[in-house]
């Protein structure tokens, strides 16, 4: 490949990463629309992402986490402004092909946690969906898999996690007319 | 312009970024005054939403009864009451509608929008009387339910909201009515257009990425094992240095 198309395909590189940031950005905000409607709220208004000026994959962001939780769960008693109920999460991810994965984090109690999660504590939902070592998946149907914490130790370090329900879809197969049959109501059904 | 009119935006347009909000207001509900009532403001603003059905039907109801087609001289902006300066308010025949516009700030006070509703039940005329947010998703969203939640607002006043999403969704349908004249074809074009300039197009799907193609193989590349620069350790002399002329 001669210099001007190498030029030339760094250009589209980038426009094409842009162009899908865009896209995100709308989809993000479209999710959060319609959440609402479909009975969820947003847990915080922003999205988790892991960020790093150390390393260059940190540069970018390749894994997008939306956090919700049912509307009409009821608020924890200790004022963490919580539902102490399961936390839902919308990932967005282009680590491989572009991916979405629909997740139902189940923990005993919200009580404990202090707070809502900042933006920063992606990993503290990334890792029990990717940590293969210190997490087990068992599929159960229809693409549902279920991921359980090996010990005590893990569950603890996760907010006490007991397991997360999962299911991963095709992030191209979504348009702004199936956002309520593919996200939402598959996150009600997890 | 309006916003400029009503002091809004200094002449020399030093306070212009601190402003945005009030331009586009007076871009955006300026400019569709020059469309007839029943091709502009009342197809974009049927499509707010209320808390209670009741609410809006009486609001759709109200517009629908509107009979004439011009009603510039009835929309006001900036309208000082006793208690709050209501940004945007229509006196409708059937209706009276005030909008609070947000674009990306949030609400001025925890009892902004209820000093505005208490203005709208002490304003003349006995129609029923409206309080819109208008706003960027999916903020506005959450601000109007949060709203509902604290009911503080007084009785008497039906409040919604409306998205500036909507209002270019709505804008763009109504972009199809095929009995436009060439200027309001135009109006409704430029308005299209700042909208979308402003970000207000909702995520469609990711397939319109299909081109331009990237190859993966022909990415850029650094060479680690070249010697790319050299440091000379020759002795520095004095006023012997590199400059620039």
């Amino acid at each position: 490949m001669n210099s001007v198309s190498v030029q030339e395909n760094i250009e589209n590189a980038f426009e094409v990463m842009r162009k899908t940031y865009e896209s995100v950005d709308k989809l993000l905000v479209e999710m959060d629309r319609q959440s609402v409607e479909c009975g969820f709220v947003p847990v915080i208004p922003q999205f988790l992402r892991q960020k790093s000026d150390r390393e260059y994959q940190g540069w970018f962001i390749q894994s997008f986490i939306k956090l919700y939780q049912r509307d009409s769960a009821p608020p924890c008693q200790s004022g963490n402004g919580l539902k102490n109920d399961p936390i839902y999460a919308v990932e967005i991810s282009f680590k491989e092909e572009p991916r979405m994965t629909l997740c139902k984090y189940v923990y005993s109690t919200l009580e404990h946690w202090d707070k809502p999660p900042s933006v920063s504590e992606h990993w503290f939902f990334y890792w029990p969906l990717y940590d293969g070592d210190n997490f087990t998946d068992h599929e159960l149907e229809n693409g549902v898999f279920r991921t359980v914490p090996n010990d005590e130790k893990t569950s603890e370090k996760y907010g006490k996690i007991q397991e997360v329900i999962s299911k991963k879809i095709d992030l191209l197969s979504i348009t702004s007319t199936n956002i309520k049959d593919r996200v939402f109501d598959e996150l009600h059904r997890l | 312009m309006l916003a400029e009119i009503h002091g809004k935006i200094s002449s020399d347009g030093s306070n212009l970024s601190e402003r945005l909000e009030d331009q586009l207001t007076a871009n955006v509900f300026g400019t569709l005054r020059y469309l007839p009532f029943h091709k502009g403001i009342q197809p974009i603003f049927s499509k707010a939403v209320f808390f209670s059905q009741t609410d809006q039907t009486v609001f759709i109801n109200g517009l629908a009864a509107q009979k004439d087609e011009f009603i510039g001289d009835k929309v006001n902006f900036w309208v000082k009451g006793e208690r709050s300066e209501i940004d945007v308010l229509l006196e409708l025949d059937h209706l009276t509608i005030g909008i609070e516009v947000k674009y990306h700030s949030p609400l001025s006070s925890d009892d902004q929008l209820e000093r505005e509703a208490s203005d709208l039940l002490n304003g003349k005329g006995q129609t029923p009387k409206f309080l819109l947010l208008l706003g960027t998703e999916p903020e506005v969203n959450m601000m109007a339910k949060k709203v509902m939640e604290d009911r503080k607002l007084p009785s008497g006043v039906h409040f919604g909201y409306l998205s500036w999403q909507e209002v270019l969704h709505q804008m763009v349908y109504v972009q199809k009515n095929e009995t436009f004249n060439e200027f309001q074809r135009l109006i409704l074009e430029d308005l299209v257009a700042l909208l979308r300039k402003k970000g207000f197009a909702r995520f469609q799907n990711f397939q319109s990425l299909a081109c331009p193609l990237v190859d993966h193989c022909s990415y850029f590349h650094f060479y680690t094992d070249e010697q790319f620069f050299h440091l000379s350790a020759n002795r520095i002399e004095k006023e012997g240095y590199y400059e620039f002329c």
